[in-house]
């Protein structure tokens, strides 16, 4: 189930794109990601030596997830049920 | 210098196997030693085997003494030799010499105990014997050993200090230790001197005057190094040159030999090529080598500083004690905590459940959960936490924090005692709200498009002009599926709430779900039918069989029957029928596949137990309601086709005894006949146009399939003409299938088969 361990690739705010293995996650959603690099390498050559990295939740635009990890169909009925929750009047 | 180490041309003669044979360890050191010293000498370098190397002379800047004269005020032609020591001291080389034997005999003729002296004399003397005809140090003749030279000469005058002192400036030891590990040549070249350090006496037996010695390192390890120095200089004053070139070749063997491979001695000299070969791999060798060091110490060096970090933060440990890191998990476990996982972390809850248990069949690969198995792998879940000591732990101190949350649900923020600032918490049930969405808005549009004044939409209404909305049709699949989730929710928890109770809410919850799915809706009002345009969005189709599953025998009928009704309006039917050419675009042809997996399993479920008069009443709806020649075009159609047709033929045979059902009545097959016949009158010329293009990559199973389903029930003369009309295909498949590879082939004929078995042929029986 947890993703901890898998490649992810999580996109920034400011367009950086980093792809590592998942080490950890928050309840902010910071990440820590090991084996890193960075999606456009010849744009961002000085990433090149960073080898693991903490990312703030909040700088975080996307979180590519393998897709052969995420159950979409069960995810779609995950965000109606989160739809469905109590502050937002259920239809009736 | 360029070639090789020495300096030398390493393109020699070859060697002789002589040479070669003579080539053994302890001589190739003595080679070594001998052919360094040569070289110094003819280059006119120091004996100072560092400094021959020492690129430290090309500095000096020789030019620009023009006014050296001024400067010095001297006429620089006329420079005296006052300066030069050196050669003063060769002139009384001869003398030092004799006073060094003096020096020795007077040791010798002295009581000592000293066993080491003695033992030494002799080859002492013998250095000095050697040097017969060879050339001196210094360049002037220096006469060895005259026997006149006797010891009475200066029979008080110590051994001199003069050699070491002088051979001391150029050379301090110190410099040669540390220049050592540079080249192995030079650690070759030493060894004699460190390996007999004691051919000299040592120095502090000799009474060397005070300050006589030179200052800085003690001459003790110096003077027997310098003695062997000169020694070997001495020897080796009249070798050849071919003898300096085979040292040459055995420096690098012997190289070879220290880098702990056998020196290839044997090779060696056998040709030039060979030579060359050998010296080839020595570089070779020499930069692997070279590789391999730099590899170390870049390992070294990221070690050191790994250790070093470590050692950084080490001042760090044991800054938090256990209590501390347990709060701050607390106060991390907090926010995923939740006393109803089913709906707070629903996405983890059911994924688990059904990565648990891959094994359990489900109904269908579509079927994103069985509602059922949930509960069942939840339990499962909790039992293997269970076992687990240290989860249980855990699970004590959740249980701990859920009732602290529960026990104030309001607060979103924390002061924790002397921190800075205030704690969030926010969690994924109560996030901190980024946009300020206005609800008014949808609320008043919502009432304006349900005015009967349901909470939702009463969605596809149909619009005046009779189309049913896009965005209605949308809204109507989220309703079903949002009944669909109740239900399925309803159903994990039915252990735990009354039987009445939960049969009550799930009754009302499936006819709101009927409801949703607008089947009942009258046809004719608006085109496509609601319930049709619902099946025309892949959600939609998707969702079919979640539903299907909270239906009951009636509900089932009326929406098998309003499918079949509306069939041809439906998006997998009317666009999924190529024109001429068979071209259907890809996403259409996906959504027949989704159509295919989803809707059909359950129908053809609820087909395979249904009675006859059923099966009857839906095809005779089928071709009344459709154009049948246009829906036998499509897949799907042809499907539903084949569904009634070998339904039927079964109930005909009595197979419906076997579920219970009875044998079907005369007149119920009198009926079907009459309808299959329609069928068949209706198909008629136009069988072959069911099939795909010839040449497409389409796979024709499904209308084989159906052709076959025909055949079985066809009389002789149905038979006959359905053969007529398809003989072509077959014919063109089975010589089609004996040209493409084997396991394509046979697919190609199990499928002509499919419909040839039905008319008691086979392909093999086919003479092309």
């Amino acid at each position: 189930m947890t993703l901890i361990g898998q490649q992810v690739t999580v996109e920034l705010k400011n367009d950086l794109a980093i792809t590592g293995i998942l080490v950890s996650v928050d309840q902010f959603l910071n990440i820590k990601l090991d084996d890193i690099h960075v999606v456009e390498e010849q744009k961002y050559p000085h990433m090149m030596a960073v080898k693991n990295c903490f990312i703030r939740g909040s700088v975080v635009r996307y979180v590519k997830l393998p897709a052969s990890a995420v159950d979409t169909a069960l995810l779609q009925d995950a965000a109606r049920r989160e739809a469905q929750q109590p502050t937002v009047p259920a239809p009736r | 210098m360029s070639d090789s180490y020495f300096g030398f041309d390493t393109t020699m003669p070859p060697l002789n196997s002589d040479q070669l044979t003579a080539g053994t360890a302890e001589i190739t050191e003595d080679e070594l030693s001998k052919n360094f010293e040569e070289f110094a000498l003819e280059s006119g370098q120091d004996f100072g085997c560092d400094q021959g190397f020492d690129p430290l002379a090309d500095q000096l800047v020789e030019t620009g003494d023009d006014y050296n004269e001024e400067t010095f005020g001297n006429d620089i032609t006329n420079i005296g030799d006052d300066f030069d020591f050196t050669q003063s001291n060769a002139k009384i080389a001869d003398t030092i010499q004799k006073e060094e034997k003096l020096y020795v005999d007077r040791r010798k003729s002295a009581p000592s105990d000293n066993n080491e002296l003695l033992r030494q004399r002799p080859l002492f003397s013998n250095l000095w014997d050697d040097q017969s005809g060879g050339i001196s140090v210094n360049g002037n003749g220096s006469y060895p050993n005259d026997p006149t030279n006797d010891p009475k000469t200066s029979p008080l005058m110590p051994e001199s200090p003069i050699s070491p002192s002088i051979w001391g400036s150029y050379h301090p030891p110190s410099t040669r230790k540390e220049s050592l590990p540079r080249h192995h040549h030079e650690t070759n070249l030493h060894h004699p001197s460190y390996e007999n350090p004691p051919t000299y006496p040592p120095s502090q037996i000799s009474p060397l005057p005070p300050g006589f010695g030179p200052p800085g390192p003690p001459p003790t390890a110096r003077v027997p190094t310098l003695e062997e120095i000169e020694k070997q200089l001495q020897r080796q004053a009249g070798q050849s040159l071919t003898k300096r070139m085979l040292s040459l070749a055995e420096v690098e063997a012997a190289l070879l030999g220290l880098n702990g491979r056998p020196p290839p001695l044997p090779i060696y000299g056998q040709t030039e090529g060979a030579y060359r070969e050998q010296e080839a791999a020595f570089l070779e060798q020499e930069a692997a080598i070279r590789e391999q060091e730099v590899m170390y110490y870049e390992r070294e060096r990221k070690r050191r500083e790994k250790q070093r970090k470590l050692a950084d933060m080490a001042k760090y440990n044991g800054l938090m004690t256990q209590n501390d890191k347990d709060y701050i998990n607390r106060i991390q476990i907090s926010q995923l905590v939740t006393d109803d996982p089913y709906s707070d972390d629903f996405y983890y809850q059911i994924y688990t459940a059904i990565r648990n248990r891959p094994a359990q069949p489900q109904m269908g690969t579509f079927s994103p959960h069985a509602s059922g198995g949930g509960a069942m792998g939840h339990e499962r879940r909790h039992r293997n936490r269970g076992s687990e000591s240290g989860m249980l732990k855990v699970q004590q101190q959740v249980l701990r924090i859920v009732n602290d949350v529960r026990r104030k649900p309001k607060s979103t923020q924390l002061s924790l005692e002397g921190a800075l600032g205030k704690i969030a918490l926010n969690s994924v049930r109560n996030p901190r709200q980024l946009l300020q969405v206005s609800t008014k808005h949808t609320d008043t549009h919502q009432n304006h498009a349900s005015p009967s004044g349901g909470s939702h939409q009463k969605v596809p209404s149909i619009s005046s002009h009779g189309v049913v909305d896009h965005r209605k049709v949308l809204r109507s699949i989220e309703n079903i599926y949002w009944a669909v989730l109740r239900l399925e929710e309803l159903k994990r928890n039915q252990e735990r709430e009354a039987k009445d109770k939960w049969q009550e809410k799930y009754t009302e919850l499936v006819n709101k779900m009927w409801e949703e799915l607008l089947v009942t809706e009258p046809i004719g009002v608006s085109f496509p039918h609601p319930f049709i345009s619902i099946l025309s969005v892949s959600k939609g189709k998707k969702v079919i069989p979640r539903v299907l599953r909270h239906c009951n025998k009636d509900q089932f009928t009326t929406l098998i029957t309003m499918l079949v009704a509306n069939f041809e309006a439906l998006d997998v039917c009317k666009t999924a029928i190529g024109g001429s050419n068979g071209n259907i675009k890809q996403s259409i042809l996906d959504e027949v596949e989704l159509f295919m997996n989803t809707v059909v399993p359950p129908l053809l479920q609820f087909v395979a137990e249904a009675p006859l008069k059923i099966v009857n009443g839906l095809l005779t709806l089928f071709i009344e309601r459709n154009n049948i020649i246009w829906v036998a075009k499509s897949k799907v159609g042809l499907a539903f086709l084949t569904m009634f047709l070998s339904r039927a033929e079964i109930l005909k045979q009595g197979g419906g005894y076997m579920q219970g059902l009875p044998l079907p009545e005369e007149r119920e097959i009198m009926q079907w006949q009459e309808t299959y016949n329609r069928l068949f009158n209706q198909l008629q010329t136009y069988f072959l146009l069911s099939f795909p293009p010839f040449m497409s990559n389409i796979d024709d199973m499904y209308v084989w399939q159906f052709l076959a389903a025909m055949a079985v029930g066809a009389s002789m003369e149905q038979q006959h003409i359905l053969v007529t009309e398809v003989r072509e295909r077959v014919l063109e498949t089975v010589v089609q299938a004996s040209r493409i590879p084997q396991d394509k082939a046979t697919h190609k004929i199990t499928n002509v088969n499919l419909f040839l078995h039905a008319l008691g042929l086979d392909a093999s029986q086919l003479k092309i």
